[in-house]
């Protein structure tokens, strides 16, 4: 039997990252480093109107500027591309098809009309001033209550309808909890319009190799391998005439996942034209015409007893998913339903998910696009201590799933199991000090302030298991694939089907495969984003590089170490139980320790490779190996996330004076960057209540095109953030992981919302929309001073 | 044309270039010097990712024309630190992990570098006055800060 | 975003800016810091036939204090003006508002004479040149010339300054030590443009009867404002909190922001109420703890 100590060797060490040294001393490589000798550029034209048809494009003048090569529009585009049809059999889910370049009508301020193609960016620029679009204006859609309207504009005329998706579901019996109930509190909850923004916009460079009738395409991704089967089929190309490159990426979030309208075009036309042609993407278009995210509008109804113990819960949420479907319609809302209850025992549950099409730029997931959820549940729970004057921390503690329950079977039919949420309650209230608020309640007072504490309570989903897009009716797969090759000399390359873009894995992973394998990570290399280099994997996105990633690498190196102590058994005559690689060496058990030989991994390796008939019998040549692990359906990380802020109620300006979150994410692979990610999310979602906002006028205009008017938080807005690890490892993941990195998001939007709520309380104030700008606490502290004075 | 010629000297070393009057320096770096490490983030002087500096001063290089730095000593990321040998505050970054996705590092390190030349000793507003002019989405700036306290740390540990 | 095609001249004294300007006129455009002008070039808003560089003429970079003037050249640094030890002395509600001003790489390169010919609504510089009413020198090929700020600024984005003439430098003038200042503003982020802000001067005599009031305010109309004529009927008298509350009653009536999308006039009304007070409160405790 080996013995696997629970002491990791490797895994849950801070090391430093690796990563580190190119990106400091300026040498990373993102996509414009990319030196192509005598490429092209591409640049777009893009529509004035939020809501228009395209009568004609006049590029006679344009054509006329030297090194303008030419222009194309959706018509050009459509006989070298396929449509898109988002089509997936999902209930309630309508069809839709987009052309690569929009041929008769554009569909939000920003959208594509035409593509010139140019020496230079500044040439390509000068063409876009002198082409001529003649549009005729319709009048457009501008938020979901317009949308749903019977005479509101059709986005999509054959659609019929301007809702893309409607599902609902009840488990239990929602109206009978109703009709048992001691009171019924109704809440709303609304999120506003955001933006990843990404400090690297888009862009990519197309090389067509006509000698090999290949196209060799350059692109930050998440999932290199779906974009590429995405690109080849919408070129006609067979999938293996395509090669995705991907190297560091500049930040994404969900922003840099499918194959966009953009990026399609570049390819075509490299191949048509035969030459290199690149994009990038400026800031303008990144805010005005890449994808943006969360607006929702939210409503729970929910009954309690007279303990504040919920008896049903109603929950309903509408989408604006803007014109376009990058993604489909109830992807992103649907998970926001199914996860609701979270950490909360709920019996009877009902959900109505309905997803709108707006004038507005298409929606794609942004770092938790299940980001309202916790707020939601966590605002639900604060509203029904409030209607009974109870302690909000007691309606938790009496609703709370605990270790007895679990594993728990949520009404969605999601299992939850391995999760913390009243440990990580309790440890967050003691050390922010719960029992104490009161005093500096007071203390905040005498100096004019108004403070508030707000709790909130995360279960992130963060791994899908295929069986999950089974059970949800959603196609694709949730596995991901390694391999791992141990090189003669005994360093080890790997590879994985994720594309990377800050989260570490070129040290994390190293970190694991060395603890499967019992050697040092710096031995390792990960090699990412190249689609005939790596594996065919799932991408990037929710938590699930973690889990889903290196879960894969650690059963693969498992198996790459069975290997070896085999052929080190057979080469050392020692029996295969008492081997083990500690260090690179062999080592064998005598009595309770472990013993070095002189066989390091480089020997095994050479015998593997140069002399196979000293091999065991039955044992092929060589020491490379491929795995693919598909994870359970779902795994969880929890935290608990506790605010605390002072309000100006002259200026209803906001200060986060503490910033608190108990967390348990499972096993750590390493701490720094797992503390990192937490960072991010936390400045990720603080950043969205307080500061950022796409705004559409009346019009459809976006005025909020640069980054002077869409604002995200700076070094000066966000506060230090205190972090409480906890961490229970996953029963059924290798290693334990759970995975994090976006509950950050789901928990300080939460925290923040709760908080100012309870600071606004003393003032009979409620907030139930986002962003908290100081205007709108402002406009709320006003009027019930005018109801006040009887005005 | 209408192009300029123009002479300067970046990290040291000399470039005699012709140029577009309207070509930004941050391209001009970028693309006839092939210097890739300073990033363009924006092109409207919020983000900070490409700052530089020029004859000592910080500056935003998407801000300024190519043809305006005739004659200038240009500091990029390149000159502050290598592989072997990185500056005190890029090795504080490694070790207090100051980075993630690494764009807006350049502009940081950049403004960092220049700030602590100018005034070796900032107190916690002036460090906030300077790095409030950096966007990061990945970081929530808490490590970055770090690594500026570690380094004024290690200043005052030696003096 | 990369700008449009342009001539460009790089003058190296003033005389053949003088004459650049006389050529050109309206088809000429100055650039200085760049801080604002370069992001509208870029972005295509601003179309540039001939860009004057200003950046060699060191001549005009200076701060000269004299009598009862400080005197500063238009290509000074904000960040020169912002740690100027001569203006901390002499007129340090100038120095304070210029530390404000964005950001630290910012202010290494933005210029007092840019920020001012630029004439921003939401910028400091043209706020408290008009509070202190200060004295723009401009030049032209054939002449020279003096004139007030309140005559300087027409009114958003726009001066008096004529096809072929350039700010070469602005006085304002020294404080006495009797003179107590504020400089209160509120923004959504450090470094970020203020919605309103005020700039006070307070000059008081020997028994803290206040003689004089400078006050202006950014955000309350269409433009900065001076609006110490307001106060005529109050001055002659002490600071106390009955004589600021009627003070600033009065103030608020002579203002007239505007609505928009993301800020009422309601909204930047109460900022101003609250910073209007503050202002008189910091500015009152500076004077009486620098009696002490």
């Amino acid at each position: 039997m080996n013995k696997q100590s629970e002491i990791r060797s490797q895994v849950g060490k801070p090391y430093h990252r690796r990563e580190d040294m190119r990106f400091l001393t300026g040498n990373g490589k993102y996509i414009d480093d990319i030196k192509v000798a005598n490429c092209w550029h591409a640049a777009f034209i893009r529509s004035p109107h939020a809501h228009a048809k395209i009568l004609s494009v006049n590029t006679s003048s344009a054509l006329q500027i030297n090194g303008v090569i030419g222009i194309y529009t959706g018509k050009d585009l459509a006989e070298l591309t396929t449509s898109l049809r988002i089509a997936p059999p999902i209930d309630g889910l309508k069809p839709i098809e987009m052309t690569t370049l929009p041929i008769d009508k554009v569909l939000f301020q920003g959208d594509l009309v035409a593509c010139v193609i140019a020496k230079n960016r500044y040439i390509a620029e000068d063409a876009i001033d002198l082409v001529e679009v003649e549009y005729s204006a319709l009048n457009p859609v501008t938020n979901i209550m317009h949308a749903q309207q019977q005479d509101a504009p059709l986005i999509i005329e054959s659609m019929g309808t301007n809702l893309l998706s409607h599902q609902f579901k009840e488990k239990g019996d929602v109206s009978k909890s109703a009709k048992q109930a001691y009171k019924i509190i109704e809440t709303s909850f609304s999120q506003h319009r955001q933006t990843h923004l990404p400090m690297e916009t888009r862009g990519c460079i197309a090389i067509w190799d006509e000698g090999n009738q290949h196209l060799n395409f350059y692109v930050g991704t998440q999932a290199p391998h779906p974009y590429r089967t995405q690109l080849a089929n919408r070129m006609r190309l067979m999938e293996s005439q395509v090669t995705i490159h991907s190297s560091d990426i500049g930040g994404a979030f969900g922003q840099k996942i499918v194959l966009y309208r953009e990026e399609l075009t570049v390819a075509a036309l490299a191949k048509l034209l035969n030459h290199p042609i690149r994009w990038r993407e400026d800031r303008l278009e990144n805010l005005v015409g890449s994808s943006q995210s969360r607006e929702d509008i939210c409503k729970t109804i929910v009954s309690v007893d007279s303990q504040g113990k919920i008896l049903g819960l109603d929950f309903e949420i509408l989408e604006d998913f803007g014109a376009y479907s990058f993604y489909p319609g109830n992807y992103l809302a649907r998970v926001v339903a199914m996860i609701l209850t979270g950490p909360y025992k709920v019996d009877n549950y009902r959900y109505d998910v309905k997803v709108f099409l707006t004038n507005k730029v298409g929606n794609a997931p942004m770092r938790a696009p299940m980001a309202i959820t916790s707020w939601v549940m966590e605002g639900t729970i604060d509203a029904i201590a409030r209607e009974l004057g109870l302690d909000p921390v007691d309606v938790r503690k009496l609703n709370m799933v605990t270790q007895d329950d679990m594993p728990y079977l949520m009404p969605t039919g999601e299992v939850l199991c391995d999760v913390t949420p009243l440990e990580t309650l309790n440890q967050a209230l003691q050390i922010v000090k719960y029992e104490d608020f009161a005093d500096r309640k007071k203390e905040s007072l005498s100096r004019g302030f108004y403070r508030g504490i707000g709790i909130c309570s995360v279960i992130e989903s963060t791994t899908y298991g295929s069986e999950f897009y089974k059970a949800a009716g959603i196609p694709g797969s949730g596995h991901e694939a390694v391999w791992i090759r141990i090189e003669p000399t005994g360093v080890v390359n790997a590879s994985v089907g994720l594309g990377p873009s800050g989260q570490g894995y070129e040290t994390a992973f190293s970190q694991v495969i060395a603890e499967g394998l019992g050697i040092h990570p710096n031995q390792i290399r990960i090699l990412m984003g190249n689609s005939d280099i790596a594996p065919y994997g799932m991408g990037s996105r929710g938590a699930r590089g973690g889990t889903a990633g290196g879960g894969a690498f650690f059963l693969c190196a498992q198996q790459a170490h069975q290997k070896l102590m085999r052929i080190a058994s057979h080469i050392l005559n020692i029996p295969l139980d008492n081997l083990r690689m500690v260090d690179g060496y062999v080592n064998y058990l005598e009595g309770d320790r472990y013993i070095p030989t002189d066989v390091d991994l480089r020997k095994l390796s050479q015998v593997a490779y140069f002399e196979p008939t000293r091999l065991p019998e039955g044992e092929l040549p060589g020491l490379e190996f491929h795995l693919t692990y598909d994870p359970p359906p779902m795994t969880y990380s929890n935290s608990t996330h506790i605010c605390e802020l002072e309000i100006d109620p002259d200026t209803g300006s906001i200060k986060i004076e503490r910033y608190v979150v108990a967390e348990d994410c499972g096993t750590v692979l390493n701490p720094l960057i797992v503390e990192g990610q937490q960072h991010g999310a936390i400045a990720m979602g603080i950043s969205g209540v307080l500061f950022e906002e796409i705004i559409y006028d009346s019009t459809g205009q976006n005025i909020t095109g640069t980054l002077a008017d869409y604002m995200i938080a700076t070094a000066g807005d966000i506060p230090k953030i205190e972090i409480i690890h906890m961490n229970t490892p996953n029963k059924k993941t290798p290693l334990g992981i759970k995975g994090m990195a976006e509950g950050g998001v789901m928990g300080a939007i939460g925290a923040v919302m709760n908080a100012a709520n309870s600071a606004l309380s003393s003032l009979n104030i409620q907030v139930n929309q986002q962003p908290l700008t100081p205007m709108y606490i402002r406009s709320l502290i006003r009027d019930v001073a005018s109801k006040n004075n009887g005005l | 044309m209408n192009e300029k010629k123009i002479h300067l000297v970046i990290n040291q070393q000399g470039y005699d270039l012709e140029l577009e009057p309207r070509k930004l320096l941050s391209d001009v770096i970028r693309d006839d010097c092939f210097l890739t490490g300073t990033h363009v983030g924006c092109e409207h002087g919020v983000c900070g990712a490409c700052t530089i500096l020029v004859d000592g001063k910080l500056l935003r290089s998407c801000l300024v024309y190519g043809v305006q730095m005739d004659g200038k000593h240009i500091e990029t990321i390149e000159s502050i630190g290598t592989h072997t040998k990185l500056s005190r505050f890029q090795q504080a970054m490694h070790e207090e992990h100051g980075l993630q996705c690494g764009y807006c590092t350049a502009g940081i390190v950049m403004t960092i570098e220049g700030l602590l030349r100018e005034n070796p000793k900032p107190t916690e507003m002036e460090i906030q006055d300077a790095l409030t002019g950096n966007l990061c989405r990945c970081t929530g700036y808490q490590n970055i800060l770090k690594a500026i306290q570690r380094v004024l740390l290690a200043d005052q540990e030696k003096s | 975003m990369k700008p449009a095609p342009f001539q460009y001249h790089q003058p190296t004294n003033t005389q053949e800016l003088l004459a650049l300007l006389d050529l050109y006129r309206s088809n000429a455009k100055i650039i200085s810091g760049g801080q604002s002008l370069a992001p509208m070039m870029n972005m295509r808003m601003a179309h540039i036939e001939e860009l004057i560089d200003i950046n060699q003429l060191s001549d005009l970079s200076f701060i000269n204090q004299s009598q009862n003037q400080v005197k500063i050249g238009s290509m000074t640094r904000h960040e020169q003006v912002a740690s100027s030890e001569q203006i901390d002395k002499h007129c340090p509600l100038l120095s304070y508002a210029a530390g404000t001003i964005g950001h630290y790489v910012i202010r290494q390169r933005g210029t007092i004479g840019g920020s001012l010919c630029h004439a921003d609504p939401v910028a400091q510089m043209p706020l408290i040149a008009l509070t202190l009413d200060a004295n723009f020198h401009i030049k032209s090929i054939h002449e020279e010339r003096q004139i007030r700020a309140s005559d300087f600024f027409l009114g958003a984005m726009t001066t008096c300054l004529q096809e072929n003439e350039f700010l070469q430098a602005i006085s304002y003038p020294c404080f006495s030590n009797e003179t107590a200042w504020a400089f209160e503003l509120f923004n959504r982020r450090h470094g970020d443009y203020a919605i309103v802000s005020v700039a006070l001067c307070l000059d008081y005599d020997n028994n803290q009867v206040i003689r004089n009031i400078r006050i202006g305010l950014n955000g309350v109309s269409d433009f900065a404002q001076d609006y110490s004529s307001a106060c005529s009927s109050f001055l002659n008298q002490t600071f106390t909190e009955k004589w600021l509350d009627e003070l600033t009653h009065h103030l608020l009536a002579n203002f007239s922001p505007f609505d928009d999308e993301r800020i009422s006039s309601k909204y930047r009304l109460e900022l101003a109420k609250t910073l209007i007070k503050k202002a008189f409160f910091r500015a009152n405790q500076n004077y009486l703890k620098s009696r002490n």
